[in-house]
This record gives structure tokens, C-alpha cells and sequence, in this order.
């Protein structure tokens, strides 16, 4: 329903212009520079200024709103200021030059501030629209179908609250020609089976971008023409606790990584992951995918490893090293004596029961230790990692936006998701130049020898990257797989006639602002 | 009997101000706030979330704040989860459809559970009782999580006759108010039987036979009103259990009702929207309790209202 400065592109998720026609930028990631589309319309026929991103950015922002998502934006300068009070709007970095030219100064060099453009945080609102209903007092009814102006290709028809939404064509759309798909019909349907039946009925056309599948029926749907397997951007992984004894020891945790078998993992139990032996999926956006392909072809890739980095040989020599007693009885049973107790926390849910149990039974097996498995409501567990009061928790990440910094910076030790008291000054120095680099290929090969640091020091198991299973019918065309999960109806079509894809308009190279901040 | 009735409302609005301050207690006893995401929210957004939703006030103030909304404006306040949904929105949206369901499958359940409790009984050590035993037995005990997707793979995908789920024509009402329905039933079907089966050996029974009265007329008219006493006691709650919804019946057949908000609150820590679907539960309850009481004794002249 809304555009950002940029958008999701028909292939793979690859940004293209929104709203924005091209930018510049200057060489540390700082200031960036846009240059609006002036035929672009709201569905109201107003023109989409550069004073409407401004409004929505510092209603993000301002404490008032109390937005659960202003953090994204505290990238601006005295974003996070103005949030807490500190300063007046004024003061924050995103101003409107003119109608059609917007420029943003960062608090801090960011290199993936471009990715940001395209995601819902960044888009922009109409600043008439909002504030009328808010002298009316039902401030929350802007967004209600007839009363919400968008600047998408679609706008809001109907909504029937947690069941079904429709959109039609915003008819003042800048591309509106391009469109194929006229309504659409978005379903909230909770239970994965109940999909999948609504789908064999012919209720609907494609599984959705955020659906998942029944995990039972995986075996049989994967054999069936509509389905189709993508990567997404989410990394499966346990948190190891590195302040407590045993795994304090960097031996030990090692040991553990290298004592499961991650190929079974993913392909039996996650039914369907990628086997992940560092922590930023491989078809990650800002170049670090194209890096992989061409490191991965050189065959100098430091992640690739001979199955998967399973070696529980090398494992049992790394325990003995840290000076436990593994010994290997006559029926082949692997015992080790004098290691300390340690507990494996996991919320309460199937999926990841089976995920725990298969992962104690691996360690059992080959390096001779009971784990004890322990499972809490999932607020519960959140407290009980923030505290610290745990050893080992399933956790992991799903990407924020399309680039390695959301990934990586989950490992500085002033991230609040960071719960394993893990840190090292010689990464978090490669991860801040690696932002402050313009050069994108130059930024992502520092953010691998970060991503290098990381691994090394294990304080995470990486197990695998997630995949997303949908099914499509035969007559929806235009579907790419993006790994952020995101696709635009945009670019599709129900035809089925193979027509062409509208033109995806690429951005030009950005151009270059001289001079660094003051 | 006026009198009764009014003594029994008060009792009612009583209980339902100890139940929503206690549920408001409790809810906020949970461990782990309302804005708790994956993703660690910074101090400040946290504390901007509880000052818009007035959560930073002291306890005592909080409840008052609500209380006064509550008894003065009928409000239930705003949802933390659903930006810019109010709890009574959501409510009067949901509840509709659960009401619905509700009745059509209480109708149901008593339409089956009644007649076959009662030839339960009659027919008792006859070959069909075994049988009728058998199947009540297995409706009490088959759980609605297997009886549901049963339902939908015979006579949705395999027979064709409805739509697998969602919410649009009556046709879409069968198949849950089925799955509702039949343990309700079947429980009705038991408690008639018994009943029944204990009024059958009474004495004014056999008076009414030594009248000359026919077997027919003996069962119907003068057995079966007093047999249903236990029966109206368990139709209380059960049937405020059918009509506030069924989380499970929701899921499978993907109902936009009011059940799942009773699970998805409470994980969700949305404080207004869990108080506010218990006390519609606690109201509907009440109420029903209390029709229940005056239909006993209108039933059974040998209970009084107390």
C-alpha cells in the first residue's frame, strides 16, 4: 500500500526505485542525498513530497507515538536524542530541501541505510490526513479503509480485523499501467493445516509470504508441481552463556559446534534447512551473497567445511585439551568424566523440543555428556536470558533488512540481544570500519573477516538457515524468491499467459557528496 | 421470586468486580511485560510504550484509571498488541461469530443429547443402549483437536459437502458447530441417561403408571422434567463455554471468533484484552448460571430457590 524512497524489485528482492528516482551519498556512509519522482501521486491525487517522510519519520520517532520500532531510525542523527527528549525536532538529521529533495544525515556511518529505504519503517505519511482524525480524538481510525491515503500501488478496500483484508488499485499510482493483479484477497489463517486445505480447495492462489506449511506434510507436499523451497534471511542457533564454567572455556564451546551433525539436523529434524557453519545466510543482500559465489569459486570460502564442520573426533581432543577425561569403552560408547552439569533452555514449543532432544542425543553420543533439557513459556525465557540466568538457549536472528549488519551486529557487546557476555575488541573494530566503508565490496569482504572473528570465538552454535516452503499455483507468475520475505503484488501476475514483467527501473550508481560532516 | 432475582443480579455484579480485580492482579503477576519482543527493545521505546499506555502509573492508580473506565464508560480500554484497536472492538467484533456457533451447536448438542439419553434409559440392557452407550462414550472422549480435522478430511475434502473453513455463508457454520457440538452432546446424553435412569425408579413414576398413564406419557411427561435437573445444572457452563468460542474450533476451521484471544492474550501479556474477554466469559457465565437455577426449579418442584 506504501512506497518507500525504494522498493523490492521483481528479482530476488534486489532494491529498484520507489519513490525515490536516485540518490548520492557521501563516503562514510553519513549523509545521504534523494531525489524524489515528481510524478509520484497519493491516492487522493496529492503529490508525494519530501515533507511527508520527514512527518513520518519524526512521528517514529517521537516519544509521544511511542512507536515499538523508532529504534531503526535512532540511525538518524539525534534520532535516538529527540526520541528520549533531549532535543527538538529540529535538530534531527532528515530535512526537505525542496518538495522533491530529501537529504538524511546518520548518526553514524551506515552502510545499509539504502535497505532501509524500502522497509515499512521508512515510509512516508500523510501528515493532513493523520492529524485530522486526531483533532477529531480517534486518532486510530487514519488507517481505516476509507479513510487511509496511501502512495502505493494498492490501497486498503476492506478489513475484517485478524481475518481478512482486501486491496483494489490506487487509480493515481505512478506506474498504475503497470499493474496486473486488480484485488486482492489477504487471508489471516492460523493453523498450517488449514492452509494447506484452503489451498488444495482452490481458496488460494499462493501460501503467502510469512505462511508456513505443515511439517508433517512436508515429505508429501515437496513432491507435489506447486511447490516451491526458497532461502530466507533467519539463521537458527544457541546462544552459549560464556560467563559461567564450563562454557567459559572457548575449547568447550568449540567442542560442542563441532560435535553436531548439522547436515542431519537441518535435512531430518528442521525438515528443510540450510547446514550453517557461520552466522550470515549466504543469499544475503549489500554484496555478501556475490562475495560467497566468488569466493565459494575460488575455493577459498573459511566457512566451507568438509560436513558441515561436523568432526566429533576433533571435538573429544578439544575436551581433552580443556582437561576433561574422555575415554571410548569397549562397545564404542564415549564416557567423559568430571565435566560439570549443563542445561539446555528452550521455549515451550514441538519444534523445538524435537530440535533439543536431537541436539542432547548428538552430544551424548560423541562426547560422552548428558545435557539436561529445560523449556519455559517464551516471555519467561526472554527475562531469563537478559538476566543471564542460563547456559544454553536456542535462539537466533531474522534479518532486520537485506545486509550482514543486522546479523553481525547481534555480536557487539553493547547489542541487547548479545546475552552470551561474549566480546572482542578486534571484531567490534572490523564491524565499524566495515560500516563506515562506501566501497560495497570493501565493506563486505571486512564484515567476513568480522564474521571470521565471530565464529571464532563460539559464542553461538549456528545450526542452519532457515528455508520458506510455499505453494503456488500454476497460473500466479512474477513470484522470485527474496529472502527478506517480501514480494510485491507489484510485480506479479494470476494470468497465467507468461506475459512480460513490467520494468523494474533500477537506480543509477549513487552520486558523490563532497565533504564529511562537520 | 422478584426479590430472588434481584439478589441474585447483585450477587452477579459482585462476583464479576472480584473477578476482573483479580484477573487484573494476576495478569500483571506474569512474568516478562507487554513490549517484550525478540529483538531486545532499547529502555527508552519501552518506557515511551508504558507511558502511552499508562502503564507507568503505580498499581493502585492503574486500577482505578480502569475501573472508572470500565464501570463509567463501559470501556475495556486499549489493546497493547493491536496498535490502534481498543479491546471493546475487538470484542464486538469477534463475539458475534462465537455467539453464532455457540447456539447452533448448543441446539445441536441438545437436539441429539437430550432424545438419546432418554431411550438411553428406556431401552436400558437392550442391545441398542450398548450400542448408543458406545457412541456417547466415544463423543465424550474423542478431544475436538482430532474430532475437528476428522470432520473436515470426511465430509469437506473427501465427500465435498462444505467448505473446508472460514467464515461466509451458513454452509461455513456446519462443520464447527459439529466439532463444537459433539462432546457437549454427548455429555448431555449421559447425565439425561442417569437422571432418567434414577426418576424411572421413583415412586411418583410408579404412581403415575398404577394411574394407567401409558409408558410414553409417564417418560415424557412427568419423568423427563425432573431427569433434566442435572442436565440444566451442567448447561450452564457448558453452553457459556460454547458461546465465548473454542480456541480449537477457531484454529481448524478458521474462525475470526472470540475463543483464541483467551490463549493469545494471556502469551501476548495484553493485559486490557485478557481482563476483557474473561469478564464477557464471567458474564455470560453468570447469567447463565443463574437462568439455570430459576429452570430447575421450575423443572422440580422439589427444588426451592435459595
Amino acid at each position: 500500500m506504501f512506497e518507500g524512497l525504494s522498493a523490492f524489485g521483481p528479482e530476488g528482492g534486489k532494491l529498484v526505485q520507489g519513490v525515490a528516482l536516485r540518490w548520492e551519498q557521501s563516503s562514510d556512509n553519513r549523509v545521504f542525498r534523494f531525489h524524489l519522482r515528481p510524478e509520484a501521486r497519493w491516492s487522493d491525487g496529492a503529490r508525494v513530497t519530501a515533507h511527508d517522510f520527514v512527518y513520518a519519520w519524526k512521528r517514529v520517532l517521537d516519544p509521544a507515538f511511542a512507536s515499538p520500532a523508532a529504534e531503526h531510525l535512532f540511525i538518524l542523527r539525534n534520532g535516538e536524542a529527540f526520541h528520549r527528549g533531549d532535543t527538538d525536532a529540529a535538530a534531527l538529521g532528515v530535512r526537505a530541501l525542496d518538495d522533491l529533495t530529501l537529504e538524511v544525515e546518520l548518526e553514524r556511518p551506515t552502510p545499509y541505510f539504502i535497505q532501509l529505504t524500502a522497509m515499512p519503517v521508512t515510509f512516508p505519511v500523510r501528515r493532513d490526513v493523520v492529524e485530522s482524525f486526531e483533532r477529531q480524538g480517534r486518532p486510530e481510525q487514519w488507517a481505516r479503509p476509507g479513510n487511509i491515503v496511501v502512495n502505493g500501488p494498492y490501497t486498503l478496500d476492506t478489513w475484517r480485523f485478524r481475518y481478512e483484508i482486501t486491496m483494489k488499485r490506487n487509480p493515481y499510482y505512478w506506474d498504475h499501467d503497470a499493474l496486473r493483479v486488480h484485488r486482492i484477497v489477504w487471508m489471516a489463517i492460523e493453523d498450517r493445516h488449514t492452509a494447506m486445505n484452503l489451498y488444495k480447495t482452490g481458496e488460494l492462489d499462493w501460501t503467502g509470504d510469512n505462511g508456513s506449511l505443515p511439517v508433517d506434510y512436508l515429505g508429501l507436499l515437496e513432491k507435489k508441481r506447486d511447490f516451491r523451497r526458497s532461502p530466507v534471511l533467519t539463521t537458527y542457533w544457541y546462544d552459549l552463556n560464556t560467563r559461567k564454567a564450563p562454557l567459559d572455556d572457548e575449547r568447550v564451546r568449540h567442542a560442542l559446534d563441532l560435535a553436531v551433525d548439522k547436515r542431519t539436523l537441518a535435512h531430518t529434524v528442521a525438515r528443510g534447512g540450510i547446514p550453517a557453519t557461520h552466522f550470515v545466510p549466504e543469499s544475503i543482500g549489500g554484496g555478501y551473497a556475490d562475495i560467497v559465489t566468488e569466493e565459494q569459486a575460488a575455493g577459498i570460502d573459511p566457512f566451507a567445511l568438509p560436513r558441515d564442520g561436523f568432526d566429533p573426533e576433533r571435538a573429544r581432543a578439544l575436551f581433552r585439551e580443556a582437561g576433561y577425561e574422555v575415554v571410548t569403552d569397549e562397545s564404542g560408547e564415549v564416557r567423559t568424566s568430571g565435566f560439570p552439569s549443563l542445561e539446555l533452555l528452550f521455549e515451550g514449543s514441538l519444534d523445538s523440543r524435537q530440535f533439543a532432544v536431537a541436539v542432547q542425543d548428538m552430544w551424548r553420543r560423541h562426547l560422552g555428556i548428558m545435557v539436561e533439557l529445560r523449556s519455559e513459556e517464551w516471555r519467561v525465557m526472554l527475562q531469563d536470558l537478559r538476566a543471564g540466568r542460563f547456559q544454553i538457549a536456542r535462539s537466533g536472528w531474522a534479518a532486520d533488512y537485506d545486509h550482514p549488519h543486522t546479523f553481525l551486529s547481534t555480536f557487539l557487546a553493547r547489542s541487547p540481544t548479545n546475552t552470551t557476555g561474549w566480546s572482542d575488541p578486534e571484531f567490534e573494530a572490523l564491524v565499524e570500519r566495515a560500516a563506515a566503508t562506501a566501497d560495497a565490496h570493501q565493506s563486505i569482504r571486512l564484515y567476513r573477516r568480522a564474521e571470521e572473528r565471530a565464529v571464532r570465538g563460539a559464542c553461538r552454535i549456528p545450526f542452519y538457515f532457515h528455508t520458506r516452503p510455499t505453494l503456488t499455483k500454476p497460473w500466479v507468475e512474477g513470484l522470485s524468491p527474496s529472502g527478506m520475505g517480501i514480494h510485491l503484488i507489484r510485480w506479479l501476475s494470476a494470468e497465467g499467459n507468461g506475459a512480460p514483467l513490467p520494468p523494474a527501473r533500477p537506480f543509477p550508481p549513487p552520486g558523490k557528496i563532497g565533504g564529511e560532516l562537520p | 421470586m422478584i426479590r430472588l432475582l434481584l439478589k441474585k443480579l447483585l450477587e452477579s455484579v459482585l462476583l464479576l468486580l472480584v473477578v476482573a480485580t483479580l484477573v487484573f492482579v494476576l495478569v500483571r503477576l506474569l512474568p516478562g511485560g507487554p513490549f517484550d519482543r525478540e529483538r531486545a527493545v532499547p529502555p527508552a521505546v519501552d518506557a515511551a510504550l508504558r507511558a502511552k499506555y499508562r502503564l507507568d502509573a503505580p498499581i493502585l492508580g492503574q486500577y482505578r484509571d480502569w475501573m472508572v473506565d470500565l464501570v463509567v464508560h463501559g470501556n475495556l480500554g486499549p489493546t497493547f498488541k493491536y496498535p490502534n484497536r481498543t479491546v471493546n472492538e475487538i470484542i464486538a467484533v469477534s463475539l458475534p461469530v462465537s455467539l453464532q456457533i455457540g447456539s447452533l451447536a448448543l441446539a445441536l448438542a441438545l437436539a441429539v443429547g437430550l432424545p438419546l439419553g432418554v431411550l438411553g434409559a428406556v431401552w436400558r440392557g437392550r442391545p441398542a443402549n450398548a450400542v448408543l452407550m458406545a457412541a456417547v462414550t466415544l463423543g465424550v472422549s474423542i478431544p475436538r483437536l482430532v474430532l475437528g480435522p476428522l470432520l473436515v478430511l470426511v465430509f469437506a475434502l473427501g465427500l465435498g459437502l462444505f467448505p473446508v473453513a472460514r467464515w461466509e455463508t451458513w454452509r461455513h457454520a456446519i462443520l464447527p458447530a459439529l466439532c463444537a457440538a459433539l462432546p457437549v452432546g454427548a455429555h448431555i446424553a449421559r447425565l439425561a441417561r442417569t437422571g432418567m435412569l434414577d426418576v424411572l425408579g421413583a415412586d411418583f413414576i410408579r404412581t403415575a403408571r398404577a394411574k394407567g398413564l401409558s409408558e410414553r406419557q409417564a417418560v415424557l411427561r412427568h419423568a423427563l422434567p425432573v431427569a433434566l435437573a442435572p442436565v440444566v445444572s451442567f448447561l450452564g457452563p457448558a453452553a457459556s463455554g460454547l458461546l465465548v468460542g473454542s480456541v480449537v474450533v477457531e484454529r481448524i476451521f478458521d474462525l475470526p471468533g472470540m475463543g483464541r484471544y483467551f490463549v493469545d492474550a494471556a502469551a501476548n501479556r495484553d493485559y486490557n484484552l485478557v481482563t476483557g474477554v474473561v469478564l464477557v466469559y464471567a458474564s455470560i457465565l453468570v447469567v447463565l448460571d443463574a437462568l439455570a437455577d430459576v429452570a430447575r426449579t421450575l423443572l422440580d418442584r422439589r427444588t426451592e430457590l435459595r
